[in-house]
């Protein structure tokens, strides 16, 4: 729906918007990103009517159930050239790229959560395992996570006024409410840039390890924690995606990281999404890894 | 900024076209013996018709305070009956639906979504946005709230289609027409599945006229 926004029509939206994405890109990047800018520039009305059409077209797939698994089937094919030609790569080849400036990527998100969802019959702890299985859950949640918490470290992130300069770069064209929330905000981290990202990027890599720790209060703390930053980031860092000026083509990766969180919410009655070896040998004659550790799970949780 | 003319056109024609199929579905049920539901009915016309004048100037229709007022009236009577129907679980949710739908309508005349006020559309064309003198069009006031409600519409137009049943899990009617269902009472309801189709397009519809606004 945001792609049929007037504005994505104009001549104006492939060098704003695309050409955001290669700003500091190396050139295997920032080179077809341009020819796409380009070729958008050229076309700017038959092309958006295409993309809107076909993520319209993924969207209806994924919520009519008969359809559900074309949809993500589609998603995932669709993702990987929003990724590259549209974010690219979540700006995870630049050296600006942190979690409170979109990385890794919405696109990349979109194509985890049609993995992790896929439709499944399997039983298991939640519902980000049932499909993939406990041990690929966990390394899809560490592998998000933990290159959150790490993109923290970087220097461009911790410099002193990073985190004040993207907070207040959110503020263009917000309502007043907004715009004050975010001026207290920049404010209040003006020049404190490094303890800011230092202490955001502990808190998401205590997010995850959660899934790691083999007790039911620690993996829910870990994804109450992480829908709170996703909170956090999205409203801060992300400016809501944007969408006050009618140029946002996408929510942005908040409200995407905060149901990845809940897709690992563990089921009632089940167990944390951490596999055992002894789940492991089950796993492998079709039993959920996830459901049949559930045992010394809920033995540790008593 | 301005959406491409044929876009606004077609979802204006869209709209009518809604707007003119509960019409006819008022029209035809009783003579055909079918059941309908008279107030999603009543209210798919006159959202249509409103509606569709918010996207495109030459579908307008009556005055903006007319159609505020009527909407306010149709909020105030679906309130009040989701209020003593509560009890009723199957009709609480279509009513309180309804009731949502009459305040987006009141939100959208009160906050100025309209069709643009540009002369011609900008669509292809460098408008310079973000910059001084850039082509704007005349943005909503209380946008934050069109958001809100973007999001709930988008959201109410994913639980629709996602309780939508395919036509061979129709459970019961397979000698019946495909999109025929029938009421507690044994009667063939008319077409219950394109009711659903409607409503998922008149949302849509309305989110798209709260974000072209959004400029």
């Amino acid at each position: 729906m945001l792609k049929l926004q007037p504005f994505m029509f104009t001549k104006d939206f492939a060098p704003m918007t695309l050409g955001a994405a290669s700003d500091g890109a190396p050139f295997w990047l920032a080179d077809p990103i341009d020819w796409a800018k380009n070729l958008m520039s050229g076309h700017p009305v038959g092309l958006m009517i295409v993309f809107a059409l076909v993520e319209l077209a993924i969207g209806f797939a994924i919520a009519y159930r008969p359809t559900v698994r074309y949809g993500l089937l589609a998603c995932m094919c669709w993702v990987p050239f929003l990724w590259f030609f549209a974010e690219g790569f979540g700006g995870l080849a630049s050296t600006t790229a942190g979690p409170l400036t979109g990385a890794p990527g919405a696109s990349i998100l979109y194509g985890l959560l049609a993995v992790l969802l896929w439709p499944t019959d399997r039983p298991g702890g939640s519902e980000a395992v049932r499909f993939v299985g406990a041990r690929a859950a966990e390394i899809g949640w560490v592998g998000v996570w933990g290159l959150l918490a790490a993109l923290c470290f970087r220097p461009a992130n911790t410099a002193a006024d990073a985190v004040s300069t993207t907070i207040s770069g959110n503020s263009t064209g917000t309502p007043t409410w907004y715009t004050s929330l975010l001026n207290h905000a920049a404010d209040l981290t003006r020049g404190r840039g490094a303890e800011v990202s230092i202490t955001l990027g502990v808190l998401l890599a205590l997010v995850a390890v959660s899934v790691l720790v083999n007790d039911r209060r620690v993996l829910r703390a870990g994804l109450v924690l992480g829908i709170v930053l996703a909170a956090l980031i999205w409203i801060f860092g992300e400016g809501f995606g944007m969408p006050y000026m009618g140029m946002a083509t996408d929510p942005d990766t908040g409200p995407l990281l905060a149901v990845v969180a809940i897709a690992f919410w563990p089921a009632a009655g089940s167990l944390i999404a951490r596999s055992s070896p002894a789940s492991a040998q089950t796993s492998a004659s079709g039993v959920s890894a996830a459901s049949t550790s559930r045992a010394p799970q809920e033995g540790s949780a008593a | 900024m301005n959406a491409p003319g044929w876009l606004t056109a077609l979802v204006s024609t869209l709209m009518i076209f809604v707007a003119g199929y509960s019409a006819w579905r008022l029209a035809v049920s009783r003579a055909w013996g079918r059941v309908t539901d008279y107030e999603s009915d009543v209210l798919h016309f006159a959202v249509g018709i409103a509606a569709a004048g918010l996207v495109a100037s030459w579908a307008h229709t009556l005055p903006r305070s007319v159609w505020t007022g009527l909407f306010i009236a149709g909020g105030v009577y679906f309130a009040v009956r989701t209020y003593r129907g509560w009890a009723d679980h199957a009709a609480r949710g279509k009513l309180l639906a309804h009731t949502a739908c009459c305040a987006i309508l009141v939100y959208m005349f009160l906050a100025g979504v309209a069709p643009s006020t540009l002369s011609g559309s900008t669509a292809g064309e460098y408008t310079m946005a973000g910059m001084p003198g850039m082509i704007v069009d005349q943005t909503i006031t209380y946008p934050s709230i069109g958001l809100i409600f973007v999001v709930g519409l988008c959201f109410y137009a994913v639980v629709v289609l996602n309780q939508m049943q395919p036509p061979e899990e129709d459970e019961g009617n397979s000698a019946l027409d495909a999109d025929d269902r029938v009421t507690g009472g044994g009667s063939l309801i008319l077409a219950p599945r394109s009711v659903d189709v409607c409503r998922i397009a008149i949302v849509l519809v309305l989110a798209y006229a709260i974000l072209t606004k959004l400029v």
